[in-house]
C-alpha cells in the first residue's frame, strides 16, 4: 500500500512541461514581406497634437477599458529572434561588421560635402528647428539641418552616431552626414518655396533664410556645421502608426505594438537616451524592388535622431527627460502625495562640460526605469522583459572600438568629448546587459554539434561572456523531456563556462523531438529556458528547433 | 535567392565573435530583394510554433464586454475635445488667432482677458497693447473689463521701455467703478453684519500715476511713483448698507477723496530660478528687500499723512525640481488716525496675497503685519504644488504690535507656467476662523501688487 501511494505521488509530482511546441523545421531567417503592392497605400499623416492628446491620455483611457492582456512579441522566428523584414535586418547581432562598415552604414550616394554648392528648395517655416531641403551639385536632395545657436555640435552628431548604431543593429535608417558649409555656398533657387503660418506654400526669399540662419550655431570663421540626411528613395507615406497595421499594405499583417523588433527598441532607445520617440519620427516609404523595379512594396525606416545621446534634457533645459514621460501620472501623484520628499533619479543628472554633448551620462541610468519623451507609442508601452532582453544581447555585440567608429562619425572637435562619449556608450551597454541578462535566463547560440560521444547541445551564457556574472557562481541543471513534456532525467548540476555544451541525446525513434530545460542559477538569479530539440527529417541529425523563454 | 539559404539559420546559430579590427570582408550582404524571399514564410508565420497562442479568458472577455458601453462613453465625451484638439491643429487656430489679434512683429495686438474671484466671480474684458511704440521697446497699454468686482474698468498705460537705459518711466491713468467691494468694520475683529458677514459699498475711482524706476545696479532698484486720485463713495446694490451697519462718523471719506500720493521705494530684488534646468518662471532662490514711504496729500478736506512699509522675502531652495521654502514679511502703517485715514486707505490684509484664507480686505486698521511660509515643490515640468501658513493682523497703533489674537490662514495651491512665464495659480485657502475660498490667479502671490495703483 505504501509503495503504491509513493508510487502515485511520484507520478504526480513529476514535473510536466508545458510550453509550446515547434514544428521539426529550420527556424526562419526571413520573411517574405515584398510581396507586390501594385497601388500606393494612403500616405499616414497624424496630427501631433491630437497624436499626443490620445497618447498621452484618451487612448490610454479607452484602451485600459479594453483590458488587454499582456502578450508576448510576434515577429519572431523558432528561435525567439526576428527574421529579416522591410522592418529589420540582421546585421551586428549575426555578423562581424567592420569598423569601415560600421562608419559607413546606410551610405549609397555619399556625402554631398564635395558636391556644392548647394540649392536650396524649400524650407520648414521658422521655429526654432531650422531645415532646408537642399539638392546637390550632383542632383541629389538632402534635408539639411543644424545645431541651434549656443548648443555646437551636440545635435548633429548625435543624430549620425546613432544613426550608424541603429543601422548596425538593424534597422533602416536614412543616409546621415556631419558637413560643413560656409554661407555663400547656399544658393536660393528661384522656385523655392515654404510654408507659412498656415501650412500654405510661399515663395521662399533670401531674408527669410538669413532670418532662419541666425538662429542656427556658426562659427567665429563664419563656417556652418551641419547634418543632411538624404532624402528616401521611393514615395513618402509618413510614419507607421503604433498600434495596429496599415491597412492598404498586405504585407503588414502583425499589429505593430506586438511587433518584437518595435517593442525590442526599447533597450537600445535607452541605452542611446533615443527620446524622441513618436510616429512622425518614422517613416515608411513605397519604394521599388531592387531587382524588379516593377514591383512595389512598403520599407520602414526610424529617422531623426537629434534629440538622442542626451541632447533633447540638453536642449529643453530639462533634465526630466529620459526619466519621466513628459506627462508622467505616476511622478505627478508620487510627487503630489509624498510632498515632494521623493528623491527622483533624475536629481543627480549632470551634464558634463564638454563641447557636443548633451545631459549623457551613465551615473544614474537605469535601463529599466528610462522613458521615451511621452507614452504615446505603444510598442515600448507594451514590451516586455524578453522584448527588452532581445534587444540588450544585440546591443552587447558592439565593441568600444566600433562604438569609437560609430562615435567619430560625429566629427566632434573635441577628442575629450569622443573619448566621454564612448566610455559613456559602453558604461550604459553595460548597465543594460546586467540588468536584462538578470530578467531573463541569458542563455542564447544553441546549437547542436557533434562530439566524440554522440552530439552536444552547446549554448553561450551571455552575462559570462560579457564579464557581468562569476562562473565560479553559476550552476546550469539540465532536465530533459519528451514531446509531451514528461521527465525524461534530470542531470546534475554543470559547471559553468561561456560556452557550455551537455550532451544532447535524443530517442532515436520518430523525430526523437526532445525538450531541454536549462536552469541557471546563481546568487540573486534562477532562470529556466526550454530548448526544442528534433532530428532533421533527411540527415537524422540532431538540431534546434524552437527556444522557449519562460 | 542566394542569399536566404546562407542565412538561414544565421540569426542565433550563428554566434560571431565582435570584432574590433576591419577584418571583415569589404562587401556587405545586399539588402535582400522580393526574390530572395520569394519562399519566406510571410509575416506572423514564422513562429514555428505548433501550437496556437492561448486567448483571451472567459473572464477578460466577459470584462471587455461590460466595459464597453463605459468606454463608448468615454469616447463620447473624449470626442469634443479631440475635435477640438483636431481642429485647433489642422487649422492652425493658434496663428489665426495671432494673425487676427496681432500684427506680424506680434508687437501690436488687441486680446481678451478673463479672471476669477471666489468672492466676486468673473471680469470680463479686452486689453490692447503696443510693445514697440517706437523701436525700443516702449510699451503701451489699454485695459477695459466688466463684470465681478469691477463693473467697469478702464486703464491706461505707457512705459519708456529700454528708451531711457536703466530708468523706466511708466503714465497711467485708471477709472474704476466697483459696484461691492467689501467692508469688514475696523480692526482686528472687525464687526461683521448680521445677515451675509459682510457688508458692501460701491466705489469710483478716477487716478493718474508715474513711476519712475531706476535700476541703480543689479538687483538694486530705486523707485518713485506719484499718484493724483479722485473716489466717490456709496452704498452697494448688494447686502445690507454700509452706512446702516457702520455708524456714518467711522467710515473717514466716504463722502469722497481727492487727494495726491508720493513714494520712494528703495528695492532690492534677487529673486530667481535656482539653475538653468529650472523653468525661469519659478523662484527658487534670491531674496527681496523693499521698504517705501510715502506721503499723502489731500486736496479736499481730508488729512494728510504718511505711509511707510516694508516687503521682505527669501526663497530657499531645497531640492531640485525645485523644492523651495520661502518666506515672507510684510508691514505697512499710517501715520494719521483712524478718524483722519479714509477707510479705504488704512492698511488692509486678506484675500488671495496677504493674508490668504480670509476675505480680501477683510482686516484694516492703521498697522498690518503679516508673516508667510509657503512650501512650494513640483509636481513635474510645467506644474507645481504648495502649501503654505500665513499669519497676521492689523494694529491700531505700532505700539500695540503683539502676537496675541494673531489671524492665522492656510491653504494648498497649484501652479501652472511655461518654460518662460507664469500661467495660474488656483489656491484654495481657509483659516482658523473658518471659510474657504478658492481663487483662480493669473499673477504669482509673490508678486508685489501695484500698491500705488491702490491708493
Amino acid at each position: 500500500m505504501r509503495a503504491a501511494i509513493v508510487l502515485v505521488m511520484a507520478a504526480c509530482a513529476t514535473p510536466r512541461i508545458a510550453a509550446p511546441r515547434f514544428h521539426n523545421a529550420a527556424p526562419v531567417a526571413a520573411v517574405n514581406d515584398r510581396l507586390d503592392v501594385p497601388v500606393q497605400p494612403k500616405p499616414h499623416e497624424s496630427l501631433l497634437g491630437l497624436y499626443f492628446f490620445d497618447g498621452v491620455f484618451g487612448r490610454q483611457v479607452t484602451r485600459a477599458l479594453e483590458l488587454p492582456r499582456a502578450r508576448r512579441a510576434l515577429g519572431v522566428n523558432a528561435l525567439d529572434e526576428v527574421p529579416d523584414s522591410t522592418w529589420f535586418t540582421n546585421r551586428i547581432g549575426v555578423r562581424e561588421l567592420s569598423l569601415d562598415e560600421l562608419r559607413r552604414g546606410p551610405l549609397v550616394a555619399g556625402s554631398p560635402e564635395p558636391h556644392k554648392p548647394w540649392t536650396i528648395l524649400s524650407s520648414k517655416r521658422g521655429g526654432v528647428s531650422v531645415g532646408f531641403v537642399i539638392r546637390d551639385a550632383r542632383g541629389e536632395k538632402y534635408l539639411l539641418k543644424f545645431d541651434p545657436r549656443g548648443q555646437p555640435e551636440a545635435e548633429t552628431a548625435a543624430d549620425v552616431i546613432t544613426n550608424r548604431l541603429l543601422w548596425a543593429f538593424g534597422y533602416n535608417v536614412a543616409e546621415d552626414y556631419v558637413v560643413h558649409l560656409r554661407r555663400d555656398e547656399l544658393v536660393l533657387s528661384p522656385k523655392a518655396t515654404t510654408k507659412d503660418a498656415f501650412g500654405h506654400k510661399i515663395p521662399l526669399d533670401q531674408a527669410e533664410v538669413d532670418r532662419s540662419l541666425e538662429l542656427v550655431e556658426i562659427g567665429r570663421d563664419g563656417s556652418i556645421r551641419g547634418m543632411v540626411s538624404r532624402i528616401l528613395d521611393g514615395v513618402w507615406l509618413g510614419g507607421h502608426p503604433g498600434e495596429g497595421v496599415r491597412r492598404d499594405d498586405p504585407n503588414d499583417r502583425i499589429p505593430h505594438e506586438l511587433r518584437r523588433d518595435l517593442r525590442g527598441q526599447f533597450a537600445p532607445f535607452a541605452w542611446l537616451d533615443h527620446l524622441d520617440v513618436k510616429e512622425h519620427n518614422t517613416l515608411d516609404m513605397w519604394v521599388a524592388d531592387r531587382e524588379n523595379p516593377a514591383r512595389h512594396y512598403v520599407k520602414h525606416y526610424l529617422i531623426d535622431f537629434g534629440k538622442s545621446l542626451g541632447f533633447m534634457a540638453t536642449d529643453a533645459h530639462n533634465l526630466r527627460r529620459g526619466y519621466a514621460f513628459e506627462v508622467d501620472y505616476g511622478d505627478i501623484l508620487t510627487s503630489l502625495i509624498s510632498i515632494g520628499l521623493w528623491t527622483r533619479p533624475w536629481e543627480d543628472r549632470t551634464q558634463p562640460a564638454l563641447r557636443g554633448v548633451g545631459a549623457f551620462g551613465a551615473d544614474t541610468f537605469d535601463p529599466a526605469g528610462w522613458k521615451p519623451h511621452s507614452q504615446a507609442y505603444l510598442p515600448l508601452q507594451v514590451a516586455d522583459r524578453f522584448d527588452k532582453f532581445w534587444g540588450a544581447k544585440i546591443l552587447m555585440r558592439f565593441t568600444r572600438a566600433q562604438l569609437r567608429a560609430a562615435v567619430e562619425v560625429g566629427q566632434l572637435s573635441d577628442p575629450r568629448a569622443t573619448d566621454y562619449l564612448v566610455d559613456t556608450l559602453v558604461a550604459r551597454q553595460r548597465l543594460t546587459a546586467q540588468h536584462w541578462f538578470r530578467q531573463v535566463n541569458p542563455l542564447d547560440a544553441f546549437a547542436v554539434e557533434r562530439v566524440t560521444k554522440g552530439h552536444a547541445l552547446c549554448f553561450v551564457d551571455l552575462a559570462l561572456r560579457y564579464q557581468l556574472a562569476s562562473a565560479v557562481a553559476t550552476r546550469y541543471r539540465l532536465r530533459r523531456y519528451d514531446r509531451d513534456g514528461r521527465l525524461l532525467s534530470d542531470d546534475a548540476f554543470l559547471a559553468a563556462t561561456e560556452r557550455t555544451c551537455p550532451p544532447a541525446i535524443l530517442p532515436e525513434a520518430g523525430d526523437g523531438y526532445t525538450i531541454l530545460e536549462l536552469t541557471t542559477t546563481r546568487p540573486g538569479f534562477s532562470g529556466s529556458t526550454l530548448v526544442h530539440l528534433a532530428r532533421d527529417p533527411v540527415s537524422r541529425e540532431p538540431r534546434v528547433i524552437g527556444v522557449w523563454r519562460p | 535567392m542566394r542569399s536566404i539559404l546562407v542565412v538561414l539559420l544565421a540569426p542565433s546559430a550563428v554566434f560571431a565573435e565582435p570584432v574590433g579590427e576591419d577584418t571583415a570582408p569589404p562587401c556587405p550582404p545586399a539588402e535582400l530583394s522580393a526574390g530572395d524571399v520569394e519562399s519566406a514564410p510571410l509575416p506572423g508565420e514564422e513562429s514555428g510554433r505548433a501550437d496556437q497562442e492561448a486567448g483571451d479568458s472567459l473572464a477578460r472577455t466577459l470584462g471587455r464586454g461590460a466595459l464597453f458601453v463605459p468606454k463608448l462613453a468615454v469616447q463620447g465625451t473624449l470626442a469634443p475635445v479631440r475635435a477640438s484638439v483636431w481642429a485647433y491643429e489642422r487649422y492652425h487656430l493658434h496663428d489665426r488667432a495671432l494673425r487676427l489679434l496681432f500684427n506680424d512683429a506680434e508687437t501690436i495686438g488687441v486680446y481678451p482677458v478673463a479672471q476669477l474671484e471666489s468672492q466676486y466671480g468673473v471680469n470680463v474684458g479686452a486689453r490692447f497693447v503696443h510693445r514697440d511704440l517706437f523701436g525700443a521697446r516702449e510699451h503701451l497699454g489699454l485695459h477695459v473689463g466688466t463684470g465681478g468686482r469691477f463693473r467697469q474698468i478702464a486703464s491706461a498705460a505707457v512705459r519708456s521701455g529700454d528708451r531711457l537705459g536703466p530708468l523706466e518711466l511708466e503714465l497711467g491713468g485708471d477709472y474704476e467703478r466697483r459696484p461691492r467691494d467689501a467692508f469688514y468694520g475696523i480692526g482686528n475683529a472687525p464687526m461683521l453684519a448680521p445677515d451675509d458677514g459682510e457688508t458692501r459699498f460701491r466705489e469710483q475711482l478716477v487716478r493718474a500715476t508715474l513711476v519712475g524706476d531706476l535700476r541703480v545696479s543689479g538687483p538694486f532698484h530705486l523707485r518713485a511713483s506719484a499718484a493724483i486720485a479722485d473716489f466717490d463713495f456709496a452704498r452697494s446694490e448688494d447686502g445690507p448698507p454700509i452706512d446702516q451697519v457702520y455708524p456714518r462718523e467711522t467710515l473717514v471719506g466716504f463722502d469722497g477723496i481727492r487727494h495726491t500720493y508720493g513714494e520712494l521705494e528703495v528695492r532690492w530684488d534677487s529673486r530667481r530660478a535656482a539653475s538653468s534646468w529650472d523653468v525661469d518662471s519659478v523662484r527658487a532662490t534670491g531674496s527681496l528687500l523693499s521698504a517705501f514711504a510715502g506721503r499723502v496729500t489731500a486736496l479736499d478736506a481730508g488729512a494728510d499723512y504718511f505711509r511707510v512699509g516694508v516687503d521682505l522675502q527669501h526663497f530657499v531652495t531645497l531640492g531640485r525640481g525645485p523644492r523651495v521654502l520661502s518666506f515672507r514679511f510684510y508691514g505697512e502703517t499710517v501715520s494719521g488716525d483712524v478718524d483722519e485715514v479714509p477707510f479705504t486707505q488704512l492698511p488692509r490684509l486678506g484675500g488671495k496675497t496677504l493674508l490668504r484664507g480670509y476675505a480680501l480686505d477683510q482686516f484694516r486698521d492703521r498697522v498690518a503685519a503679516m508673516a508667510s511660509t509657503e512650501y512650494a515643490w513640483d509636481l513635474n515640468r510645467y506644474l507645481s504644488a504648495s502649501t503654505f501658513v500665513d499669519a497676521g493682523r492689523v494694529f491700531p497703533a505700532l505700539h500695540d504690535l503683539a502676537i496675541e489674537d494673531v489671524r492665522v490662514g492656510y491653504g494648498v495651491a497649484i501652479e501652472a507656467h511655461s518654460r518662460r512665464s507664469f500661467l495660474l495659480r488656483a489656491s484654495l485657502a481657509s483659516s482658523l476662523d473658518g471659510g474657504l475660498f478658492l481663487d483662480v490667479a493669473f499673477d504669482p502671490v509673490f508678486d508685489l501688487g501695484p500698491r500705488v495703483e491702490r491708493r
